[in-house]
């Protein structure tokens, strides 16, 4: 998961993207040390828990759930991983530039 | 109903000096049972923690097993005595237990906890374990047989916190099925739930899943949210706005 994010992230450095995630992890000094091992340096919320915040407001019942929004702000795709996550963003900054 | 016990009886009966009673109604035998249990959880717990770290250098090692089988007897003679708990934990544990004789028959020990334990205070724990039997995978009772207990439950007992409780369950049991229809009726019963009992912790989650089918479905607008990060900066969504976005829900855990 985070090894290709990260990859993902880095390729689009100076493209119109941004991955952003919404955490559920409960500890805040656990997560910070984490985050810094594995180089997760894109933005994300901390929730504290899996039942509160976004994810209780938007009705997640499974990790990871991913939504793929365009420049327009619509849901273009969901539950896209690792090579199709890929394939997904890079049509919808096509589209963009196009 | 006080059972007396046995050996006591025997003792009352044959002492010159009777000794102060004792009784131990099924409630409490099952409360002293299900603390054995936990403890002998506990210790089986630890014991798989020891056999995976030996099992890396002998693969042939044993896993320990678990006590729950053999707990399952001691556990169903308390559920035959009447102990409504009893009756409970052996349909919670029927798999892990693969329990085969006395009162081995789901069902029935389902129909039992209806008509006899509707309207005790633990009653919402039936209707959770019946919601966890209600999917239609695997040996589980099906949606229309669960359905029906659990309506059987509230038929009994009027208690709003059991309405709800039947309402979310029916919901969770529906809500991920491949086929439309049933995702309808799920949102049918979080709706009635959202709608009846707004202010329900259950409701706030049945709330989530409505939210989640009305209005992030793909080619909607996403809605915006507002969080914060680990330092309690703000981080909205809106934040974004005019570029692609990957929102991934996701933890380290």
């Amino acid at each position: 998961m985070i090894p290709h994010e990260k990859e993902l992230v880095e390729r689009l450095s100076d493209r119109p993207f941004t991955l952003l995630g919404i955490n559920s992890d409960s500890d805040p000094d656990r997560f910070r040390a984490q985050c810094a091992e594995l180089g997760v340096t894109w933005p994300s919320t901390f929730e504290g828990s899996t039942r509160e915040g976004v994810p209780l407001a938007w009705g997640v019942t499974y990790w990871p759930t991913i939504y793929v929004l365009d420049h327009e702000g619509v849901i273009r795709f969901k539950d896209v991983r690792g090579e199709e996550m890929d394939a997904a963003v890079d049509r919808l900054l096509e589209e963009m530039g196009g | 109903m006080i059972q007396l016990i046995p050996q006591l009886v025997l003792l009352v009966g044959g002492a010159a000096v009777a000794p102060t009673p004792v009784f131990q109604d099924p409630q409490s035998a099952y409360f002293e049972l299900e603390e054995a249990y936990e403890e002998a959880m506990a210790d089986w717990r630890e014991a798989v923690g020891v056999w995976r770290a030996a099992r890396t250098d002998d693969p042939k090692l044993e896993p320990p097993a678990s006590p729950t089988p053999k707990f399952y007897p001691r556990f169903l003679e308390l559920a035959d005595g009447g102990a409504g708990r009893a009756k409970l934990w052996c349909l919670t544990h029927f798999h892990s237990a693969s329990a085969r004789r006395g009162m081995t028959n789901r069902l029935r020990l389902c129909l039992d906890l209806v008509e006899n334990h509707a309207t005790e205070t633990w009653a919402v724990e039936i209707v959770e374990a019946l919601g966890r039997l209600a999917s239609s995978s695997r040996n589980n009772l099906g949606t229309n047989v669960a359905f029906g207990l659990m309506d059987g439950i509230v038929d009994r007992n009027d208690d709003p916190d059991v309405k709800v409780n039947v309402l979310y369950n029916k919901g969770r049991s529906l809500e991920r099925s491949d086929d439309e229809e049933e995702v309808e009726r799920a949102l049918g019963f979080y709706r009635t739930l959202r709608d009846e009992h707004p202010d329900h912790e259950l409701a706030r989650r049945a709330t989530g899943f409505l939210f989640r089918e009305e209005n992030l479905q793909i080619g909607m607008r996403c809605p915006d949210f507002l969080s914060q990060d680990v330092d309690g900066n703000p981080v909205s969504l809106a934040d974004y706005r005019g570029r692609v976005v990957v929102i991934d829900f996701w933890g380290f855990w």
